[in-house]
Protein backbone atom coordinates (compact mmCIF):
# COMPACT_ATOMS: atom_id res chain seq x y z
CA UNK A 1 0.00 0.00 0.00
CA UNK A 2 1.39 3.26 -0.56
CA UNK A 3 -0.22 7.10 -1.27
CA UNK A 4 -0.82 10.26 1.09
CA UNK A 5 -4.86 9.91 1.38
CA UNK A 6 -5.33 8.53 4.94
CA UNK A 7 -9.11 7.86 5.12
CA UNK A 8 -9.31 5.16 3.22
CA UNK A 9 -7.00 2.04 2.74
CA UNK A 10 -8.38 -0.92 0.61
CA UNK A 11 -7.16 -4.20 1.79
CA UNK A 12 -7.06 -7.09 -0.28
CA UNK A 13 -7.16 -10.67 -0.66
CA UNK A 14 -4.56 -12.56 1.60
CA UNK A 15 -3.80 -8.98 2.43
CA UNK A 16 -3.40 -6.98 5.63
CA UNK A 17 -3.03 -3.42 6.75
CA UNK A 18 -2.11 -1.43 9.76
CA UNK A 19 -2.45 2.65 10.46
CA UNK A 20 -2.08 4.84 13.49
CA UNK A 21 -3.34 7.72 11.18
CA UNK A 22 -7.30 7.45 11.62
CA UNK A 23 -7.58 5.75 7.85
CA UNK A 24 -10.72 3.22 7.33
CA UNK A 25 -9.73 -0.35 6.45
CA UNK A 26 -12.22 -2.10 3.77
CA UNK A 27 -12.05 -4.72 2.39
CA UNK A 28 -14.91 -6.49 0.09
CA UNK A 29 -16.16 -9.70 -1.69
CA UNK A 30 -15.42 -12.17 1.69
CA UNK A 31 -16.50 -15.23 1.11
CA UNK A 32 -15.30 -18.21 3.17
CA UNK A 33 -12.26 -16.09 3.68
CA UNK A 34 -12.16 -14.42 6.89
CA UNK A 35 -11.55 -10.48 8.28
CA UNK A 36 -9.83 -10.08 11.18
CA UNK A 37 -9.81 -6.11 12.77
CA UNK A 38 -7.20 -5.44 15.79
CA UNK A 39 -7.07 -1.93 17.61
CA UNK A 40 -5.62 -0.84 21.00
CA UNK A 41 -7.41 1.96 23.12
CA UNK A 42 -4.53 4.45 21.23
CA UNK A 43 -6.11 4.49 17.68
CA UNK A 44 -3.65 1.92 16.14
CA UNK A 45 -5.11 -1.12 14.41
CA UNK A 46 -4.96 -3.43 11.33
CA UNK A 47 -7.15 -5.46 9.01
CA UNK A 48 -6.07 -8.98 7.26
CA UNK A 49 -8.02 -10.95 4.91
CA UNK A 50 -6.84 -14.29 5.08
CA UNK A 51 -7.70 -17.52 2.53
CA UNK A 52 -6.65 -20.45 4.33
CA UNK A 53 -6.12 -21.45 8.40
CA UNK A 54 -3.06 -22.75 8.12
CA UNK A 55 0.36 -22.00 7.01
CA UNK A 56 2.57 -24.23 5.47
CA UNK A 57 6.35 -24.02 6.47
CA UNK A 58 7.14 -22.78 3.43
CA UNK A 59 4.59 -20.16 3.05
CA UNK A 60 5.52 -16.67 1.68
CA UNK A 61 2.27 -14.93 1.36
CA UNK A 62 2.17 -14.75 5.26
CA UNK A 63 -1.77 -13.07 4.90
CA UNK A 64 -2.71 -15.63 3.04
CA UNK A 65 -3.02 -17.57 6.28
CA UNK A 66 -4.73 -17.24 9.53
CA UNK A 67 -2.32 -18.33 11.90
CA UNK A 68 0.72 -16.49 9.92
CA UNK A 69 -0.89 -13.32 8.97
CA UNK A 70 -2.29 -12.46 12.50
CA UNK A 71 1.04 -12.78 13.56
CA UNK A 72 2.62 -10.59 11.33
CA UNK A 73 -0.20 -8.33 11.86
CA UNK A 74 0.70 -8.11 15.51
CA UNK A 75 4.52 -7.48 14.86
CA UNK A 76 3.38 -5.04 12.26
CA UNK A 77 1.41 -3.04 15.25
CA UNK A 78 4.00 -3.42 17.60
CA UNK A 79 6.56 -1.65 15.30
CA UNK A 80 3.56 0.54 14.89
CA UNK A 81 3.72 1.34 18.40
CA UNK A 82 0.77 -0.22 18.94
CA UNK A 83 0.24 -1.11 22.70
CA UNK A 84 -0.26 -5.53 21.91
CA UNK A 85 -1.42 -6.23 25.24
CA UNK A 86 -4.78 -4.27 25.11
CA UNK A 87 -5.41 -5.61 21.28
CA UNK A 88 -9.00 -6.58 20.84
CA UNK A 89 -10.08 -8.39 18.06
CA UNK A 90 -13.72 -8.04 15.57
CA UNK A 91 -14.19 -11.21 13.36
CA UNK A 92 -16.47 -11.44 9.86
CA UNK A 93 -16.59 -14.13 7.25
CA UNK A 94 -16.12 -17.61 6.90
CA UNK A 95 -19.25 -18.17 5.22
CA UNK A 96 -20.71 -21.55 4.05
CA UNK A 97 -22.02 -19.70 0.20
CA UNK A 98 -21.43 -22.81 -2.30
CA UNK A 99 -21.87 -26.47 -1.43
CA UNK A 100 -18.52 -27.17 -1.38
CA UNK A 101 -15.97 -28.46 0.76
CA UNK A 102 -18.15 -31.49 2.48
CA UNK A 103 -19.35 -31.28 6.64
CA UNK A 104 -16.47 -28.94 7.28
CA UNK A 105 -15.95 -26.28 5.03
CA UNK A 106 -12.98 -23.99 4.62
CA UNK A 107 -15.25 -20.99 5.96
CA UNK A 108 -15.91 -22.67 9.08
CA UNK A 109 -11.65 -23.81 9.52
CA UNK A 110 -10.78 -19.91 9.09
CA UNK A 111 -13.10 -18.97 11.80
CA UNK A 112 -11.96 -21.41 14.50
CA UNK A 113 -8.48 -21.18 13.47
CA UNK A 114 -8.93 -17.29 14.04
CA UNK A 115 -10.41 -17.89 17.24
CA UNK A 116 -7.58 -19.88 18.39
CA UNK A 117 -4.95 -17.81 17.20
CA UNK A 118 -6.55 -14.74 19.31
CA UNK A 119 -6.43 -17.28 22.41
CA UNK A 120 -3.42 -17.85 22.03
CA UNK A 121 -2.54 -14.36 21.79
CA UNK A 122 -4.05 -13.47 24.57
CA UNK A 123 -6.54 -11.19 22.87
CA UNK A 124 -10.13 -11.05 23.12
CA UNK A 125 -12.77 -11.41 20.48
CA UNK A 126 -15.25 -8.66 21.13
CA UNK A 127 -17.42 -9.25 18.17
CA UNK A 128 -18.09 -11.38 15.42
CA UNK A 129 -20.25 -12.05 12.09
CA UNK A 130 -19.36 -15.48 10.87
CA UNK A 131 -20.67 -18.32 9.00
CA UNK A 132 -24.19 -18.23 7.06
CA UNK A 133 -23.81 -18.62 3.25
CA UNK A 134 -23.93 -15.01 2.12
CA UNK A 135 -21.12 -12.84 0.53
CA UNK A 136 -19.97 -9.68 3.02
CA UNK A 137 -17.74 -6.69 2.84
CA UNK A 138 -16.27 -4.86 5.68
CA UNK A 139 -15.09 -1.69 6.89
CA UNK A 140 -13.02 -1.38 10.02
CA UNK A 141 -11.67 1.48 11.94
CA UNK A 142 -9.29 1.21 14.10
CA UNK A 143 -9.94 4.77 15.96
CA UNK A 144 -12.92 2.99 17.21
CA UNK A 145 -12.64 -0.66 16.71
CA UNK A 146 -15.85 -0.05 14.97
CA UNK A 147 -16.30 -3.01 12.36
CA UNK A 148 -19.11 -2.25 9.53
CA UNK A 149 -20.42 -5.14 7.46
CA UNK A 150 -22.43 -5.35 4.59
CA UNK A 151 -23.92 -7.46 2.81
CA UNK A 152 -26.45 -8.24 -0.02
CA UNK A 153 -30.12 -7.57 0.99
CA UNK A 154 -29.72 -6.78 4.61
CA UNK A 155 -29.00 -4.14 6.93
CA UNK A 156 -25.48 -3.28 7.65
CA UNK A 157 -24.21 -4.53 10.91
CA UNK A 158 -22.21 -2.41 13.20
CA UNK A 159 -19.84 -4.41 15.46
CA UNK B 1 7.46 -25.17 -29.61
CA UNK B 2 7.16 -26.37 -26.04
CA UNK B 3 7.00 -24.27 -23.24
CA UNK B 4 6.82 -25.52 -19.17
CA UNK B 5 3.82 -24.13 -17.86
CA UNK B 6 5.01 -23.83 -13.98
CA UNK B 7 7.80 -21.10 -15.36
CA UNK B 8 4.57 -19.16 -16.02
CA UNK B 9 4.55 -18.55 -12.06
CA UNK B 10 7.93 -16.87 -12.17
CA UNK B 11 7.33 -14.39 -15.19
CA UNK B 12 3.50 -13.78 -13.18
CA UNK B 13 5.40 -13.00 -10.35
CA UNK B 14 7.73 -10.61 -12.26
CA UNK B 15 4.75 -9.19 -13.64
CA UNK B 16 3.47 -8.78 -9.86
CA UNK B 17 6.84 -6.78 -8.97
CA UNK B 18 6.93 -4.94 -11.90
CA UNK B 19 3.03 -3.85 -11.50
CA UNK B 20 3.99 -2.48 -7.57
CA UNK B 21 6.42 -0.89 -8.61
CA UNK B 22 4.66 1.10 -11.14
CA UNK B 23 1.85 2.23 -8.75
CA UNK B 24 4.52 3.30 -5.85
CA UNK B 25 5.70 5.42 -9.11
CA UNK B 26 2.17 7.05 -9.90
CA UNK B 27 1.91 7.76 -5.94
CA UNK B 28 4.89 9.34 -6.33
CA UNK B 29 4.03 11.37 -9.30
CA UNK B 30 0.05 11.92 -8.66
CA UNK B 31 0.10 11.80 -4.46
CA UNK B 32 -2.83 9.63 -4.83
CA UNK B 33 -3.06 6.40 -2.90
CA UNK B 34 -2.04 3.57 -5.43
CA UNK B 35 -3.02 -0.79 -4.92
CA UNK B 36 -2.28 -3.18 -7.59
CA UNK B 37 -5.83 -4.97 -8.13
CA UNK B 38 -4.47 -7.75 -9.80
CA UNK B 39 -1.59 -8.42 -12.36
CA UNK B 40 -2.37 -11.80 -14.32
CA UNK B 41 -1.40 -13.34 -18.12
CA UNK B 42 -3.97 -13.38 -20.29
CA UNK B 43 -3.56 -15.77 -23.27
CA UNK B 44 -6.42 -14.46 -25.82
CA UNK B 45 -7.14 -15.84 -29.21
CA UNK B 46 -5.94 -13.28 -31.53
CA UNK B 47 -9.44 -12.83 -33.11
CA UNK B 48 -10.49 -11.63 -29.80
CA UNK B 49 -8.08 -9.21 -28.62
CA UNK B 50 -9.76 -6.52 -29.75
CA UNK B 51 -12.33 -7.45 -27.82
CA UNK B 52 -10.18 -6.60 -24.49
CA UNK B 53 -9.43 -2.94 -25.38
CA UNK B 54 -12.86 -2.57 -26.78
CA UNK B 55 -13.88 -0.08 -23.87
CA UNK B 56 -11.09 1.99 -23.91
CA UNK B 57 -11.57 5.46 -23.66
CA UNK B 58 -7.90 7.03 -23.07
CA UNK B 59 -4.38 5.05 -24.22
CA UNK B 60 -1.13 5.56 -23.80
CA UNK B 61 1.30 3.27 -25.77
CA UNK B 62 5.05 2.64 -25.18
CA UNK B 63 7.53 0.13 -27.08
CA UNK B 64 10.08 -1.36 -25.68
CA UNK B 65 12.98 -3.13 -27.01
CA UNK B 66 16.21 -5.19 -25.50
CA UNK B 67 15.96 -8.04 -23.33
CA UNK B 68 12.23 -8.06 -23.71
CA UNK B 69 10.34 -6.47 -27.10
CA UNK B 70 6.77 -5.18 -27.37
CA UNK B 71 4.57 -2.62 -26.49
CA UNK B 72 3.22 -1.39 -23.33
CA UNK B 73 -0.61 0.35 -23.10
CA UNK B 74 -1.79 2.15 -20.10
CA UNK B 75 -5.59 2.66 -20.96
CA UNK B 76 -7.91 4.88 -18.70
CA UNK B 77 -12.01 5.35 -19.13
CA UNK B 78 -12.55 8.95 -19.24
CA UNK B 79 -13.39 9.48 -15.35
CA UNK B 80 -10.10 8.18 -14.28
CA UNK B 81 -8.05 9.87 -16.68
CA UNK B 82 -9.55 13.01 -15.17
CA UNK B 83 -9.09 11.79 -11.57
CA UNK B 84 -5.40 11.66 -12.77
CA UNK B 85 -4.87 14.74 -14.24
CA UNK B 86 -6.39 16.53 -11.89
CA UNK B 87 -4.07 15.53 -9.15
CA UNK B 88 -1.10 15.93 -11.38
CA UNK B 89 -2.19 19.34 -12.50
CA UNK B 90 -2.31 20.60 -9.22
CA UNK B 91 -5.99 22.06 -9.08
CA UNK B 92 -5.91 23.13 -12.74
CA UNK B 93 -9.64 23.04 -13.81
CA UNK B 94 -8.27 22.17 -17.58
CA UNK B 95 -5.24 19.95 -17.28
CA UNK B 96 -3.37 19.12 -20.17
CA UNK B 97 -4.22 15.53 -21.49
CA UNK B 98 -0.34 15.34 -22.87
CA UNK B 99 0.70 14.62 -18.44
CA UNK B 100 -1.62 11.27 -18.93
CA UNK B 101 1.93 10.62 -21.35
CA UNK B 102 4.07 11.27 -18.27
CA UNK B 103 2.52 8.99 -16.36
CA UNK B 104 2.79 6.37 -18.70
CA UNK B 105 6.42 6.69 -19.01
CA UNK B 106 7.20 6.35 -15.87
CA UNK B 107 4.79 3.98 -14.83
CA UNK B 108 5.96 1.87 -17.90
CA UNK B 109 9.55 2.47 -16.98
CA UNK B 110 9.41 1.00 -13.66
CA UNK B 111 7.30 -1.69 -14.54
CA UNK B 112 10.07 -2.75 -16.71
CA UNK B 113 12.64 -2.02 -14.22
CA UNK B 114 11.73 -5.11 -12.76
CA UNK B 115 12.00 -7.14 -15.73
CA UNK B 116 15.29 -6.24 -16.50
CA UNK B 117 16.54 -6.71 -13.61
CA UNK B 118 15.37 -9.83 -13.40
CA UNK B 119 16.47 -11.24 -16.74
CA UNK B 120 19.96 -9.10 -16.05
CA UNK B 121 19.89 -6.91 -19.03
CA UNK B 122 18.66 -3.67 -20.32
CA UNK B 123 15.10 -2.96 -21.45
CA UNK B 124 14.98 0.40 -23.53
CA UNK B 125 11.36 2.34 -23.79
CA UNK B 126 10.38 4.85 -26.58
CA UNK B 127 8.52 8.06 -26.25
CA UNK B 128 4.87 7.81 -25.46
CA UNK B 129 2.45 8.29 -27.90
CA UNK B 130 -1.41 8.72 -27.01
CA UNK B 131 -3.41 6.16 -29.55
CA UNK B 132 -6.59 6.20 -30.31
CA UNK B 133 -7.28 2.68 -31.66
CA UNK B 134 -4.85 0.35 -28.91
CA UNK B 135 -7.00 -2.89 -30.01
CA UNK B 136 -5.12 -2.77 -33.63
CA UNK B 137 -1.66 -2.39 -32.11
CA UNK B 138 -1.52 -6.46 -30.22
CA UNK B 139 1.58 -8.41 -32.26
CA UNK B 140 0.75 -11.56 -33.82
CA UNK B 141 3.11 -14.47 -34.17
CA UNK B 142 3.12 -17.34 -36.40
CA UNK B 143 3.20 -19.69 -34.04
CA UNK B 144 0.56 -19.30 -32.57
CA UNK B 145 -3.02 -18.50 -32.89
CA UNK B 146 -2.98 -16.32 -29.18
CA UNK B 147 -1.37 -13.48 -27.58
CA UNK B 148 0.03 -12.96 -24.59
CA UNK B 149 -0.79 -9.74 -22.44
CA UNK B 150 0.43 -9.13 -19.21
CA UNK B 151 -2.64 -7.04 -17.44
CA UNK B 152 -1.87 -5.24 -14.01
CA UNK B 153 -4.88 -3.30 -12.74
CA UNK B 154 -3.74 -0.45 -10.54
CA UNK B 155 -6.62 1.42 -8.46
CA UNK B 156 -6.24 4.74 -7.21
CA UNK B 157 -7.47 7.51 -5.27
CA UNK B 158 -10.47 7.14 -3.18
CA UNK B 159 -13.72 6.81 -5.38
CA UNK B 160 -12.63 3.61 -6.88
CA UNK B 161 -10.55 5.04 -10.22
CA UNK B 162 -8.10 2.82 -12.01
CA UNK B 163 -5.86 2.25 -14.73
CA UNK B 164 -5.10 -0.88 -16.97
CA UNK B 165 -1.25 -1.63 -17.76
CA UNK B 166 -0.72 -3.94 -20.50
CA UNK B 167 2.17 -5.63 -21.65
CA UNK B 168 2.29 -7.04 -24.62
CA UNK B 169 5.28 -9.03 -25.46
CA UNK B 170 6.43 -9.90 -28.98
CA UNK B 171 4.77 -13.43 -29.05
CA UNK B 172 7.99 -15.39 -30.23
CA UNK B 173 10.38 -13.89 -28.62
CA UNK B 174 8.30 -14.46 -25.40
CA UNK B 175 7.90 -17.98 -26.19
CA UNK B 176 11.43 -17.83 -26.76
CA UNK B 177 11.72 -16.80 -23.21
CA UNK B 178 9.72 -18.92 -21.81
CA UNK B 179 11.02 -21.95 -23.55
CA UNK B 180 14.90 -20.96 -21.92
CA UNK B 181 13.63 -20.34 -18.43
CA UNK B 182 11.69 -23.89 -17.68
CA UNK B 183 12.93 -26.05 -15.73
CA UNK B 184 14.79 -29.48 -17.15
CA UNK B 185 11.61 -31.71 -15.87
CA UNK B 186 9.13 -31.68 -18.84
CA UNK B 187 6.67 -32.26 -16.77
CA UNK B 188 4.72 -29.31 -16.80
CA UNK B 189 5.75 -29.24 -20.32
CA UNK B 190 3.09 -28.48 -23.47
CA UNK B 191 3.56 -27.87 -27.14
CA UNK B 192 2.19 -24.10 -27.72
CA UNK B 193 0.17 -25.87 -30.51
CA UNK B 194 -1.89 -27.70 -28.37
CA UNK B 195 -2.38 -25.15 -25.59
CA UNK B 196 -3.70 -23.21 -29.00
CA UNK B 197 -5.71 -25.86 -29.78
CA UNK B 198 -7.41 -25.85 -26.37
CA UNK B 199 -7.90 -22.39 -26.31
CA UNK B 200 -9.81 -22.05 -29.36
CA UNK B 201 -11.65 -25.12 -28.38
CA UNK B 202 -12.39 -23.44 -25.15
CA UNK B 203 -13.50 -19.67 -27.74
CA UNK B 204 -15.75 -22.62 -29.70
CA UNK B 205 -17.38 -23.78 -26.24
CA UNK B 206 -18.47 -20.49 -25.29
CA UNK B 207 -19.73 -19.66 -28.73
CA UNK B 208 -22.34 -22.94 -28.32
CA UNK B 209 -23.23 -21.49 -24.46
CA UNK B 210 -24.13 -18.47 -26.27
CA UNK B 211 -26.51 -20.17 -29.09
CA UNK B 212 -27.84 -22.26 -26.08
CA UNK B 213 -28.41 -19.16 -24.32
CA UNK B 214 -30.12 -17.48 -27.29
CA UNK B 215 -32.18 -20.46 -28.07
CA UNK B 216 -33.42 -20.88 -24.56
CA UNK B 217 -34.48 -17.23 -24.17
CA UNK B 218 -35.06 -15.55 -27.68
CA UNK B 219 -32.25 -13.03 -26.84
CA UNK B 220 -29.85 -12.56 -29.49
CA UNK B 221 -26.47 -12.54 -27.91
CA UNK B 222 -22.89 -12.33 -28.51
CA UNK B 223 -19.37 -13.43 -27.07
CA UNK B 224 -18.00 -10.42 -26.22
CA UNK B 225 -14.64 -11.68 -24.23
CA UNK B 226 -12.91 -15.57 -24.40
CA UNK B 227 -9.66 -15.48 -22.97
CA UNK B 228 -7.85 -17.65 -20.78
CA UNK B 229 -6.18 -16.06 -17.95
CA UNK B 230 -3.00 -17.41 -15.99
CA UNK B 231 -3.73 -15.66 -12.81
CA UNK B 232 -2.21 -15.88 -8.74
CA UNK B 233 -4.94 -17.77 -6.81
CA UNK B 234 -5.76 -14.08 -4.37
CA UNK B 235 -6.89 -12.20 -7.47
CA UNK B 236 -9.13 -14.23 -8.99
CA UNK B 237 -11.66 -12.44 -7.67
CA UNK B 238 -10.71 -9.53 -9.53
CA UNK B 239 -12.38 -10.47 -12.54
CA UNK B 240 -15.90 -9.28 -11.66
CA UNK B 241 -16.81 -5.76 -10.37
CA UNK B 242 -18.05 -5.79 -6.45
CA UNK B 243 -21.86 -5.76 -7.44
CA UNK B 244 -24.33 -8.59 -7.32
CA UNK B 245 -24.48 -11.34 -9.37
CA UNK B 246 -27.28 -14.56 -9.70
CA UNK B 247 -26.36 -17.58 -11.14
CA UNK B 248 -25.08 -21.16 -10.74
CA UNK B 249 -21.93 -22.51 -9.71
CA UNK B 250 -21.27 -26.41 -10.65
CA UNK B 251 -18.06 -28.58 -9.85
CA UNK B 252 -16.87 -31.10 -12.23
CA UNK B 253 -14.99 -34.14 -12.03
CA UNK B 254 -13.41 -36.50 -14.44
CA UNK B 255 -10.68 -36.17 -16.70
CA UNK B 256 -10.11 -33.10 -15.50
CA UNK B 257 -11.50 -31.56 -12.17
CA UNK B 258 -12.47 -27.89 -11.57
CA UNK B 259 -15.48 -25.50 -10.58
CA UNK B 260 -17.67 -23.74 -13.47
CA UNK B 261 -19.54 -20.49 -12.11
CA UNK B 262 -22.07 -18.97 -14.42
CA UNK B 263 -23.28 -15.63 -13.84
CA UNK B 264 -25.34 -13.00 -14.49
CA UNK B 265 -25.45 -9.06 -13.39
CA UNK B 266 -28.22 -8.89 -11.09
CA UNK B 267 -30.03 -6.32 -13.02
CA UNK B 268 -30.40 -8.54 -16.48
CA UNK B 269 -30.50 -12.23 -14.50
CA UNK B 270 -34.04 -11.31 -13.97
CA UNK B 271 -34.48 -10.65 -18.01
CA UNK B 272 -32.94 -13.68 -18.92
CA UNK B 273 -35.51 -16.01 -16.09
CA UNK B 274 -38.60 -14.11 -17.32
CA UNK B 275 -37.67 -14.60 -21.59
CA UNK B 276 -37.46 -18.61 -20.38
CA UNK B 277 -40.68 -18.80 -17.94
CA UNK B 278 -44.55 -18.74 -19.11
CA UNK B 279 -45.66 -15.01 -18.97
CA UNK B 280 -47.12 -14.40 -15.32
CA UNK B 281 -44.50 -17.06 -14.06
CA UNK B 282 -42.36 -14.84 -12.20
CA UNK B 283 -42.01 -15.92 -8.54
CA UNK B 284 -39.02 -15.83 -7.12
CA UNK B 285 -38.79 -19.93 -6.98
CA UNK B 286 -39.53 -19.71 -10.17
CA UNK B 287 -37.04 -17.20 -11.15
CA UNK B 288 -34.31 -19.57 -9.01
CA UNK B 289 -35.44 -22.26 -11.38
CA UNK B 290 -35.01 -20.64 -14.71
CA UNK B 291 -31.64 -19.86 -13.44
CA UNK B 292 -30.55 -23.16 -12.73
CA UNK B 293 -32.02 -24.93 -15.69
CA UNK B 294 -29.66 -21.80 -18.04
CA UNK B 295 -26.58 -22.94 -15.93
CA UNK B 296 -27.23 -26.90 -16.48
CA UNK B 297 -27.32 -26.04 -20.10
CA UNK B 298 -24.35 -23.98 -20.20
CA UNK B 299 -22.13 -26.03 -18.19
CA UNK B 300 -23.23 -28.84 -20.21
CA UNK B 301 -22.39 -27.36 -23.62
CA UNK B 302 -19.33 -26.22 -22.25
CA UNK B 303 -17.90 -29.04 -20.38
CA UNK B 304 -18.79 -31.69 -23.44
CA UNK B 305 -16.91 -30.07 -25.38
CA UNK B 306 -13.86 -30.88 -23.57
CA UNK B 307 -14.84 -34.19 -23.09
CA UNK B 308 -15.73 -34.96 -26.13
CA UNK B 309 -12.27 -33.72 -28.05
CA UNK B 310 -10.46 -35.79 -25.53
CA UNK B 311 -13.29 -38.38 -26.06
CA UNK B 312 -13.74 -39.18 -22.38
CA UNK B 313 -16.82 -37.99 -20.32
CA UNK B 314 -16.34 -35.01 -17.25
CA UNK B 315 -19.36 -35.18 -15.22
CA UNK B 316 -21.07 -32.06 -12.98
CA UNK B 317 -22.52 -32.06 -10.48
CA UNK B 318 -25.97 -30.03 -9.77
CA UNK B 319 -26.40 -26.60 -9.91
CA UNK B 320 -25.50 -24.72 -6.64
CA UNK B 321 -27.50 -21.26 -6.74
CA UNK B 322 -26.53 -18.09 -6.10
CA UNK B 323 -27.33 -14.77 -5.29
CA UNK B 324 -25.33 -12.91 -4.02
CA UNK B 325 -21.18 -10.02 -4.16
CA UNK B 326 -19.97 -12.05 -7.21
CA UNK B 327 -16.25 -11.57 -5.63
CA UNK B 328 -17.56 -13.27 -2.79
CA UNK B 329 -18.86 -15.82 -5.32
CA UNK B 330 -15.25 -16.40 -6.86
CA UNK B 331 -13.87 -16.40 -3.87
CA UNK B 332 -14.77 -18.77 -2.28
CA UNK B 333 -14.11 -21.28 -5.56
CA UNK B 334 -10.36 -19.51 -5.09
CA UNK B 335 -10.32 -21.12 -1.73
CA UNK B 336 -11.10 -24.26 -2.64
CA UNK B 337 -8.31 -24.28 -5.34
CA UNK B 338 -5.61 -22.64 -2.99
CA UNK B 339 -5.30 -25.32 -0.69
CA UNK B 340 -3.73 -27.15 -3.61
CA UNK B 341 -1.94 -24.35 -6.20
CA UNK B 342 -0.76 -20.77 -6.17
CA UNK B 343 -2.11 -19.85 -9.37
CA UNK B 344 -5.28 -20.70 -11.01
CA UNK B 345 -6.15 -20.76 -14.74
CA UNK B 346 -9.51 -18.90 -15.64
CA UNK B 347 -11.06 -19.23 -18.62
CA UNK B 348 -13.07 -16.22 -18.72
CA UNK B 349 -16.31 -15.61 -20.71
CA UNK B 350 -18.52 -12.95 -21.12
CA UNK B 351 -21.26 -13.08 -23.09
CA UNK B 352 -23.96 -9.94 -23.92
CA UNK B 353 -27.05 -9.64 -25.31
CA UNK B 354 -29.47 -7.15 -27.60
CA UNK B 355 -31.57 -6.70 -24.29
CA UNK B 356 -29.43 -5.22 -21.13
CA UNK B 357 -27.78 -8.63 -20.18
CA UNK B 358 -23.92 -10.06 -19.20
CA UNK B 359 -23.28 -13.60 -18.52
CA UNK B 360 -20.07 -14.37 -17.22
CA UNK B 361 -19.01 -17.61 -17.30
CA UNK B 362 -15.60 -18.72 -15.41
CA UNK B 363 -14.13 -22.39 -15.67
CA UNK B 364 -11.48 -23.14 -12.95
CA UNK B 365 -9.65 -26.27 -14.00
CA UNK B 366 -7.40 -28.07 -11.39
CA UNK B 367 -3.92 -27.07 -12.53
CA UNK B 368 -2.56 -30.49 -12.95
CA UNK B 369 -5.89 -31.72 -14.42
CA UNK B 370 -4.99 -28.94 -17.20
CA UNK B 371 -1.39 -29.75 -18.14
CA UNK B 372 -3.11 -33.37 -18.42
CA UNK B 373 -5.43 -32.25 -20.64
CA UNK B 374 -3.74 -29.84 -22.96
CA UNK B 375 -1.30 -32.51 -23.29
CA UNK B 376 -3.89 -35.01 -24.53
CA UNK B 377 -5.16 -32.73 -27.45
CA UNK B 378 -4.74 -33.52 -30.58
CA UNK B 379 -3.28 -30.06 -31.71
CA UNK B 380 -4.65 -30.41 -35.12
CA UNK B 381 -8.00 -31.06 -33.93
CA UNK B 382 -10.52 -29.42 -35.87
CA UNK B 383 -12.42 -27.66 -32.80
CA UNK B 384 -15.66 -26.81 -35.24
CA UNK B 385 -15.79 -30.11 -35.60
CA UNK B 386 -16.50 -31.26 -32.07
CA UNK B 387 -20.00 -32.01 -30.72
CA UNK B 388 -21.57 -30.28 -27.78
CA UNK B 389 -25.11 -30.12 -26.36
Amino acid sequence: MAGSEPHRIRVGVADMAVTDNGANLVTSGLGSCVAVGLHDQNGNGGLLHAMLPKAPTDAVDQAKYVDSGLEAMKDELSQLGANTRSLTAKIAGGSKMLDLGGDDPVGMKNVRAAEAALERAGIDVEGADTGGDTGRSVSFRPETGTMRIEQVDADPLKL
Amino acid sequence: MRVDLASLGTFNRIGTAGANKAAEALSMLSGLETSVERTKINFTPVDSVEALFADVEQAVAIEFDGALEGQALLVFDEESASSVLEALANGDSDPDSAYLNEVANIMTSSFVDGWAEQLEETIDISTPTAVEDPEHRVPTAELTDFSFVFESDVGFGSDGHECRFYLLPDPTSFLEMLQESGEESADGDVSIRELSTFIQLTAAGAETVATNLETMTGIETDVAVTHLDFVPITDVTGAVDDGEYVGTVFEFDGTIDGYLAVMFEAAGASTVADAVLPEGANSEAMQQSAIEELGNVTASGFIDGWANALDTTIDHSVPDFVDDMGRAVLQSIAVQLAREQEFAYVFDVAITATEPMTCRLFAFPDAEGFRTVVSGLDEDLDVTSVERV
